[in-house]
């Protein structure tokens, strides 16, 4: 596993942390991000690939618990990917983050690609969330773009993008 | 760059319905990782497994499912590995499967394995994670899938993660 890019957001926050340019010689993605957000409290992480916005080209269903209750959800056509608990909300203790982990399987390969996302939120002695999602990306084309977005993603929110090899 | 803890160990496109052994692994590793890409052969199979030959009630489980509508959550033993019984991994569309062998090399305890499944959610699948555990304390040196569990084309990766 080889580490390609981390990208870390600077003073005034940012709405997207992307990454570009994905060399072609991996086997699978890996994405490890620390994010907080804040303009919102729900606690969601978009993802995009290719740049893509089109509505049909995203699917996914997410389970999550926040510490009394379980919930799921899910979209059969849209337009990202969402992982509940990929941002630590705005109004979770100061100077916490997120952990958020994606791993983009086969993602150079000519078939759709499934989308693993593994999250959790950071609130000492309150509220927060552990969640999952299961995500498809339907376009057949290889990964060169990664993109999570939602509304301002906070300063020191950092993202890391690892490729996993064959060699 | 390179951080070389997570090494391919093999890896194999299944050509025909089979069984899919990796016998003699590497014991240099620290946890075994294995990714499937792909379906299932057969409908409501899910996916199952053995180490080690061992055909005796070793195999426990728990695990929560969901499909964006309804949660699942149940428990149980068996006599080989029941990774993912909620259709995730079905024969309709091609989906991920992950599966972590912990501390796989150890002869000092009983094994854990945490496992995550992705269906394709265009197809009406969800998704599930299960933690399970192999009661045995010897070192696995092989992980037998059964013969059916995947569909040809499908990719299955072994990758090690060295201490």
């Amino acid at each position: 596993m080889q580490l390609i890019e981390t990208i870390e957001v600077g003073s005034g926050g940012a709405a997207s942390i992307e990454f570009t340019s994905i060399p072609q010689d991996g086997v699978d993605l890996l994405v490890v991000a620390s994010v907080r957000e804040s303009s919102y409290n729900d606690g969601f992480l978009g993802l995009r690939l290719n740049g893509s916005s089109t509505i049909g080209d995203y699917a996914y269903v997410y389970l999550y618990g926040d510490g009394s209750s379980a919930s799921t959800s899910s979209a059969g056509s849209t337009t990202l990917i969402y992982g509940k608990g990929g941002t630590n909300p705005s109004n979770a203790t100061a100077n916490t983050f997120s952990n958020y982990q994606v791993l983009i399987s086969n993602y150079t390969s000519s078939a759709s690609k499934s989308v693993s996302i593994d999250t959790v939120t950071e609130n000492n002695g309150s509220t927060a969330f552990q969640g999952l999602s299961a995500g498809k990306f339907v376009p057949t084309s290889a990964i060169t773009s990664v993109t999570l977005l939602y509304q301002n993603l906070v300063q020191y929110s950092t993202a890391s993008l690892y490729k996993i090899t064959a060699d | 760059m390179a951080t070389p803890t997570y090494d391919l160990i093999t890896s194999h496109t299944v050509s025909s319905t089979a069984g899919i052994a990796f016998d003699n692994i590497s014991q240099d590793y620290r946890d075994l990782i294995i990714v499937v890409t792909g379906k299932g052969a057969f409908g409501g199979l899910g996916c199952q497994a053995r180490v080690n030959n061992d055909s005796a009630s070793n195999y426990f489980y728990v695990l929560v499912e969901a499909n964006g509508t309804q949660i699942y959550s149940g428990n149980g033993s068996s006599t080989r590995f029941l990774f993912s019984s909620s259709g995730a991994f079905d024969t309709g569309a091609n989906g991920i499967w992950i599966l972590q062998f912990m501390d796989y090399s150890a002869t000092d305890k009983h094994k854990t394995v945490l496992t995550r499944t992705n269906g394709d959610v265009t197809s009406g699948r969800g998704l599930d994670m299960g933690a399970h555990m192999w009661a045995n304390t010897s070192a696995i040196t092989k992980v037998d899938f059964y013969a059916g569990n995947f569909a040809t084309g499908t990719t299955i990766y072994l990758y090690g993660v060295a201490s």
